[in-house]
Formats: structure tokens, sequence, C-alpha cells
């Protein structure tokens, strides 16, 4: 069953008027916190609600908020990151499209809480159609008074998925290639310009009002041991009815792509990704959380008629294509990995081929920069545990192919 | 200068390093004292321990590109960079156990694998660190293939420097030489993935006109992409000119009018010419290799015009599934041009486009900046009619 508290106002508001999103209630939680709650208190409440990252690699989100807090500089920055590009991901998209005042009175009670003066939203270029949308939104809450305290700034991407990994981003907005930075040190503590910064996920900034509103109490009672409140998920592929949907953390695979989209005959599918992990149709109970399976919340289900190999090959083309370049396993590896791929799909492997994906993998998850490379041999891993006898079949039968030929 | 970061921190701690607090760390069991901000790779040195690198180099901002350095932590589930890792109290630190061997050892493989070799009959590979380091790692030919290994022809157009790119293996010790000790910002990073490369301006063959004679770069190059030309005069050494540093850019706010500037050339004359880059390189007081360096990072960006019409068909795993193979055949014989092709009319730019987050309308495309989704190929025709 959904369960709608991201998506609370998606479709009973109208997006582009102020006036009926503060008929529902709206920009009472920024009330709540500047007149009732001190900044430290608030990022209490959102550390103790267990709010984890939205955006796939789960980072606590009020401890974000306590380093940034922390740190003595003259400057601060909010960022909101609203350049989904995960294969598959479209819940922003459909956030920004139905509800911009939520995420503009969360970015509001953000930069507050952590003393920012000014903040980012980095939209993607795919999504330029949403610009006016959300600058009317920044523009009308910024003339009712809500956005004294904070300078909101819409920029926007030029077509590379690495923008959407957080260290990209930042070289993005300073106008520098979109490419990897190492960590330490974390943005936090010296992000943007040098500047303690915040990055925040659309979705996980959506929680943020209702957090403080209702309480961490009330969310924490939501979700998993580890992962508390809900997910919006995108469903796509092989199934009937595709679209976004919003579940409790913990609720089952199954019942996303079974019950709600419709699936049938599912050979496997992918969740969070390109970079996402592998469930095949047996693990279909899989829960959906943090401590299982989740990423971005991009779920592509695939029927029994494909061909794993090929999925597996324009995964990774995708990977490499997006890689920035900077490191040597991301950047290398992802093109050694997509020769392999690409040689399999045509009958054409060889005998050393397997031992070749899970080394390469290897290398790329102990020894990549950031986190797309680290993750990017994920779906091959999980294929070549699950669907081992499909890639040993198509190396024998190359190899026969090639002594008959 | 793309790097940036961490470097920052490290130096001032290291000028605050008396008032500091010595912390105790382990490297290969050998129990170590350091001060705080000092990386893992000094660290090492001042043990005695000898951690390979290529794309580090002491003189320079660590840029954590090459991932030799790599060294284990205890309780990491990832290695880690030596080069830009800050040591931390109680660390336990591994720099040759067999999980990091063999890392390293893939790694240089991918290197080796990467550029066009072989360099058995160079007879330059003898300088080449990257040989050095397969060597002492006992790596033998690479285990791994990439369709098109990085190919140059190489440049000898300068009478100073000759630049042979298919023995890159873009450490980008060239172009911090350049900017952090010359001054002078002659070469930067353009274009993405494994396509990226070491540019001169807008990716021109290095010459006379652009370079003159320090050799900076050639003494930092760690392989034989960059050499002396053979009739280059005797000058030892070049001289750093540290006091014209230009300001860092970390600093430097006005930097990040960049991409919202070439987005806009974009939009109004279909592409990012030369002229313009030439232009807001100056206006903004960066290197002309700077700004085709981000031109070329984005894939909405081009420096060549497209059509009036960009028709960005989406190309990925949701679209596929759902066909949208059949719906990008339709519009090539609709306006009839492949991907990356414009129309004699100038009408039409047609390109592939990675997920643009309509997978729930899939097979989807974009028509400059609108969805056009649930494709067919009856619908093509219709909405191709619109414009």
């Amino acid at each position: 069953m959904q369960k709608r508290i991201v998506l609370k106002n998606c479709g009973l508001i109208d997006s582009k008027s102020i006036d009926s999103y503060l008929r529902r209630g709206g920009f009472a939680a920024l009330e709540k916190a500047q007149k009732f709650m001190t900044p430290e208190q608030a990022i209490e409440e959102v550390s103790a609600s267990g709010l984890l990252g939205r955006g796939g690699a789960g980072f606590p989100c009020g401890l974000k908020w306590k380093i940034a807090r922390e740190q003595r500089s003259d400057e601060k920055y909010i960022i909101c990151n609203a350049d989904e590009g995960e294969v598959g991901t479209f819940k922003d998209r459909y956030i920004l499209e139905n509800d911009p005042f939520t995420l503009i009175e969360a970015i509001a009670i953000s930069g507050w809480a952590i003393g920012a003066g000014k903040a980012f939203i980095y939209l993607r270029a795919e999504y330029h159609r949403l610009f006016d949308r959300l600058l009317n939104a920044i523009n009308q809450a910024g003339r009712k008074g809500f956005l004294n305290h904070l300078d909101i700034e819409l920029r926007e991407g030029a077509g590379a998925y690495m923008c959407g990994e957080e260290s990209g981003l930042m070289n993005s907005i300073e106008g520098l290639r979109g490419e990897a930075r190492y960590k330490p040190p974390f943005p936090p503590q010296k992000g943007l310009w040098g500047k303690p910064t915040v990055i925040n996920n659309v979705e996980t900034l959506m929680n943020i009002p209702q957090i403080i509103l209702n309480g961490s109490s009330w969310f924490k009672a939501m979700g998993t041991a580890r992962s508390k409140g809900t997910k919006v998920f995108s469903v796509s592929g092989d199934v009937e009815k595709p679209g976004v949907y919003e579940l409790e953390l913990g609720s089952r695979l199954s019942e996303l792509v079974c019950d709600l989209a419709s699936a049938r005959e599912i050979k496997m599918v992918q969740v969070g990704g390109a970079c996402g992990r592998i469930i095949p149709v047996e693990l279909i109970d899989t829960p959906l959380a943090y401590e299982t399976v989740l990423g971005s919340g991009a779920v592509t289900v695939f029927n029994q008629t494909r061909d794993v190999i090929d999925v597996m090959h324009r995964n990774m083309k995708f990977l490499a294509e997006e890689s920035c370049g900077r490191c040597t396993p991301c950047r290398d590896g992802s093109e050694a990995m997509l020769e392999i791929l690409g040689r399999l799909a045509r009958g054409e492997g060889a005998g050393e081929d397997i031992g070749a994906l899970e080394d390469l993998s290897s290398v790329m998850t102990l020894s990549a920069l950031c986190g797309l490379g680290q993750t990017a041999p994920m779906p091959v891993l999980d294929t070549l545990k699950y669907f081992r006898k499909e890639y040993e079949s198509r190396v024998e039968q190359s190899i026969f192919l090639r002594t008959i030929g | 200068m793309i790097g940036l970061a961490s470097d920052q921190i490290i130096s001032e701690m290291a000028y605050k390093g008396w008032d500091m607090e010595l912390l105790k760390f382990q490297i290969d069991s050998k129990e170590m004292e350091a001060f705080e901000g000092m990386t893992i790779l000094q660290a090492a040195e001042k043990a005695g321990i000898n951690i390979p690198t290529l794309c580090h180099h002491r003189d320079f901002i660590p840029t954590g590109a090459c991932r030799v350095c790599v060294v284990e932590l205890e309780g990491s589930e990832r290695l880690v960079g030596s080069c830009h890792t800050p040591v931390a109290k109680g660390m336990a630190l591994h720099t040759r156990s067999p999980k990091v061997l063999k890392a390293r050892k893939a790694t240089i493989e991918l290197l080796l694998a990467a550029h066009t070799g072989p360099c058995v009959m160079d007879f330059r590979a003898a300088q080449c660190d990257l040989h050095k380091i397969a060597s002492d790692l006992e790596v033998g030919p690479p285990r791994f293939h990439i369709k098109k290994p990085r190919f140059y022809p190489i440049e000898d157009a300068s009478p100073y420097i000759r630049r042979d790119l298919s023995k890159c293996i873009l450490c980008s010790r060239c172009i911090s030489a350049c900017n952090e000790l010359a001054g002078k910002g002659v070469f930067g990073a353009g274009y993405r993935a494994f396509d990226s490369k070491v540019i001169v301006d807008n990716d021109i063959p290095l010459n006379k006109e652009v370079c003159k004679d320090c050799y900076l770069c050639v003494e930092y190059c760690p392989t034989t992409a960059l050499s002396k030309a053979k009739n280059a005069g005797d000058k030892k050494r070049g001289k750093k000119m540290a006091a014209v540093l230009p300001q860092p850019r970390l600093q430097d706010t006005r930097c990040g009018n960049l991409l919202p500037m070439l987005k806009k050339a974009q939009s109004i004359s279909r592409h990012v010419s030369a002229k313009f880059m030439a232009k807001t390189a100056e206006s903004l007081n960066l290197s002309v290799s700077e700004v085709f360096g981000v031109t070329t990072f984005y894939s909405f960006l081009s420096t060549r015009p497209l059509g009036a019409n960009v028709i960005r068909v989406c190309k990925n795993l949701p679209c596929y599934l759902k066909g949208s193979e059949i719906i990008l055949k339709g519009i090539e014989e609709a306006i009839g041009i492949k991907p990356g092709e414009v129309t004699r009319d100038k009408k039409y730019s047609l390109e592939l486009a990675n997920c643009i987050g309509a997978c729930d309308q899939a097979p989807a495309m974009l028509i400059n900046q609108e969805v056009y989704g649930d494709l067919t190929p009856r619908k093509i025709s219709k909405i191709l009619k619109q414009f």
C-alpha cells in the first residue's frame, strides 16, 4: 500500500501558486522552527528522526547538517541536488513538477539551521522545462517573506551524469569540469569554494518540513531498524503501470513491482539505476531498505525474454560514457569492461572473460576515486552471481562457434 | 587546477603544525608519529616506505587521479589514495598487502592497455615511470583490452616540445606544471570519460605561439608523452615563475558564471564558438583550454553548430526495453540523418541521449526542451510536423 508523506501535496496543490500551498499548511514548519526552536534543536530533531540521504548514498542527514553547523566560516552553502541522472529515476522530476513549494520551504529550513546565507538548486539540463516553475516558486516564497534569511539561486547543468555526484556537482557550480574530488575533506567541512556545504537530494529535503512539524518520533515510527520513513520509487521497464510510487521503507519489492506496477513474468529487477543492484525473481520478496537494497529508488523491471548480457552491455555503455574520466579505474576500467561485455553480447567471448570481469570489478570497487566508479561494477557482479550460467554458456557458445567457423 | 581541496587544509595545518598534537598510527606494522594534516604518502616517506606514484608530485596539489598509490586502511572497505588522504589517529595502514598489490597491478594494466603500445621497441620507454612501476610490480602484458586505445598523431610543430599523446596516461602533471609553476595555463583537460585528453587551447597541436621554452612540463611528465624537440636548445632547467601565479581558482567565485555563459551562447548561436570561448576566457581570466575543457565536458554543449531543433532520443535501458531503437530508426528515416549529424537545411540535429528522466513515458525523447513520450513510429511524423 502506498503511503504518501513526501508526495503528500502532489496532485492536490497548484504547483504555480503559493496560496494553494499555504492553504494546505505550507511554511508552517519554517515558522515553527524559527519561532519555537533553535537551529541546534532543529538539527537534533532531524538527527533523531534517522533520516538518511535519499539520493543513493544514504548518509545521515542530521549529521551532515551538524558538521556544517559546527564549522566556523564566514559563508556556508546549501545545495539541493536536483540532478537526478541515475538511469530509471524520475521521482524528483515528479516532485518538482507537482510540489516545488515544499522543497523551497525545506531549503529555507535547512539554510536557517546550518547558518547558510546562500542556497543553490542544481537542476539537470534535461529538466529545463521545470526551470521557470521552480523560479516562480522561489520568487513567490520570497515575496511572501519566507526567504529573508536565504538567497536561493537556481543553477542548471548541461548534460553530465557525473554532476549528480556531490563533488562533481560542486565543481560544476564553480564553473569547472564536473569531475570528482577526493574525500576527505567532506563537503560539510570544505565544499563549494572551500566553504562548509550541505548537499541534499530533493527527496531528502521534502521530508524535512514534516519532521519539524510532526516530530522525530512520528517519523521514526515508519520503516525498519535503520531505514526510517518512506521512499519514493520510480518504476519503469517491463511493467504495465510505470510511474512514481511512495512506500514505507521495508516494504517488499514484490509489492512495488507486482502489486502496484503490475509486472509479469519477471526475470530480474534492477534497483538503484545504472550503478544499482540486480535482484533475481527468486528474491522478489526482498524488503526495500538501506539494509538490503535501495539506491536512488530507481526500479527497472526485466521480463523473461531479456538477455542478461545484452542488458549489462547497455548498462556499462552508459557508465563508460558518463565517467568523468579523472581516475584510471573508472575511466579505463569501465572501457575495458565494455569491451568484454560487447564481445560476449556478439558471441565472441573467450575463456578468461569472466575472470577479467571480476578482476576489473574488484579494482574499480576498491580504488576508484568517487562513489560512481566504486559502484559502477555492482550490476555486473550481481549478474555474475545470479546468472553466471548465462555468462558461462555464452563463453562456451563463442568458443564453439569459433571452432566450427 | 581542478583537484583543489584537501591540500589547503593540509597546508594550513602544516603551518600551524607546532601547536598540533602528534598523531600516532601504524604503517606496515611500524609505529609512527606525524603531525595532523600530513598525508599518508608523506608519512610513509618519512618511515622509509616507498609507495609508487604516477600522477602525484610533491610540487603540486594532489589530484588523486591515477590511483596507483592506494593503500589499505584497516576497517575501510575501500582502499584509500595515499597522496591525498591525511593521516589520522589510530590508523592502521598496509602499503603492500595482497589486496593493495592486486588493485595496484590492475590499475597499471589498465594504463598499459589504454594507451597505444607496446613500448617494448621504444628506446624512450626506459624513461617512463609507468614502465618502471610495471616492472617493479612484475606486471606482464595486460589481461584487459580496450577497443580503441588512445592514439593521437605526434605533435612536433613546436620547436621546443614534442607531444606524443598516445603515450599519455592523463596524470595531468603537465597541466599542473604549466598552471601552478609556469603560470601560463597552456594545457587543460578536455572532453570526458575515455575521450579525456590534455588539450592546448581549442585542442590544437602545440605550436610556437602558445608555448615558449620553459620545459617545465617535460620535466614533470612521468611518461614519454612530452619530450624536448630534436632541435631544441640546450637550456637545462625551466624557470619557475611562481611569482606570477594566478589567483587560485578555488577562491574565484566569478568562474561560477562560466557554465551559465556557455549555455547562453549555446542557446543563441546553437553552439559554443571558438571566438566566444576566447572572449569568455579573457573576461574571466581563464585560459582558453580551461573554457574548452568545460565546454567539451558537457553533452548539451557543442563546439560545432547544431540544428535549429535538437532531437535527443534516450537510449538507456528503460527506453530500450520499450523499443527506443525502432523509434530512432523512424526518426533517422524521417529526417534522413544519423545520430551526431545535422540535416542539410540545418533544421534538425539528432543526438542519442543518456537518461532524460522520462522512463515512465518510455520510449521518450527531448526535442529542444520538451519531452515527447510513449512514442510510436506513427507518432513521430505527427510530432515532427509541428516544427
